[in-house]
């Protein structure tokens, strides 16, 4: 569980990082381009990061289901 | 199948034309003809340095002997594919962006008959799966070619993408120019340059760029603005060069 809430912490950190949007209000609802306000160019950066910081590779199918917040969540949980 | 919204959510391509048989068979022809002539017309160019009297091959090579993001101007596309595309071995370390269209297919079939590695994708309607196709291919050990001011403009006003992929990639951005002393301009938003045959045409190479992998957004934005610098001081360097 301890490891879970790590890797949602340190998601969330970079998304912060690399958006600009204060932890505090990200939502799991929120969309990643609507609401968070990600481009391409910040978008591949938040992949580049993830796969860093976990040490793994994001499938293109795998980022082609990441809408929200939430995906993201789901995913970095599902890697535990 | 990409979920509506996604991060790869793009928009559908423009084109109408499809990929029957006979224009897939039309490209296949076609392609090595418009390759022949591309090169016949460039043997005629004399190509120089914009610091010295030759052509410098050997700065060519080493530039692009270890993977690198080359970019130029999107109007200097055709002279400075085809300088690339002169040496076979130099040619061969290079990927190119090209859209997944029908329209994409005929530029596709050229660039890889000169040896070159292709990615199908659009900055414009799929711009982060085109970005890691890029990525994938630097980690392959190619050097993707990237149009900073492309595929629509502003034109000459650089868009972050190419110091992005640096970043991620860690591989340094090479920028690259050139001038020729005649050309026809295509009626295109950027007008694009064509050299005239037997004429002049000078290149330079401009400094490496480094952006390093934990670049927040003031640096990405101070290596967008040292791109855009020079690759216009390298055009006009070149332009100097033509008028001595």
């Amino acid at each position: 569980m301890d490891q879970v809430e790590a890797r949602r912490g340190k998601l969330l950190d970079l998304l912060t990082e690399i958006s600009g949007v204060e932890r505090t209000k990200l939502e799991p609802t929120m969309n990643l381009i609507a609401d968070v306000g990600l481009d391409s160019a910040k978008a591949l950066r938040l992949l580049a990061e993830i796969e860093e910081e976990f040490s793994i590779e994001i499938e293109d199918e795998d980022a082609e289901r990441m809408s929200t917040v939430g995906d993201l969540l789901d995913y970095v949980e599902s890697l535990a | 199948m990409t979920k509506t919204g996604s991060l790869f959510a793009g928009k559908p391509e423009r084109s109408r034309r499809r990929r029957t048989p006979v224009r897939k068979f039309l490209y296949r022809a076609l392609a090595p003809l418009i390759d022949v002539f591309a090169r016949a017309v460039w043997s005629t160019c004399r190509k120089v340095d914009a610091d010295s009297d030759t052509g410098d091959r050997h700065a060519w090579s080493a530039a692009l002997a270890e993977p690198c993001v080359p970019c130029f101007w999107h109007e200097q596309l055709v002279p400075c594919i085809q300088r690339l595309r002169q040496e076979r071995a130099t040619a061969e370390r290079l990927a190119y962006l090209v859209s997944p269209s029908i329209d994409g297919d005929l530029f596709a079939q050229v660039l890889e008959r000169g040896g070159s590695h292709v990615v199908r994708g659009s900055s414009t309607r799929s711009g982060l799966r085109a970005m890691r196709g890029l990525q994938r291919a630097i980690k392959q050990g190619f050097s993707p070619v990237i149009t900073p001011d492309g595929p629509t403009g502003p034109v000459r006003e650089a868009k972050p993408g190419a110091v992005v992929l640096s970043q991620v990639a860690g591989v340094p951005i090479l920028p690259i120019a050139c001038a020729p002393a005649g050309c026809w301009r295509a009626p295109s938003w950027d007008r694009l340059i064509v050299p005239l045959p037997f004429g002049r045409v000078a290149f330079a190479i401009g400094q490496p760029i480094d952006v390093p992998r934990n670049a927040d957004d003031a640096q990405i934005e101070s290596a967008r603005v040292q791109l855009e610098q020079q690759l216009s001081g390298l055009t006009e360097r070149c332009r100097a060069r033509l008028k001595r």
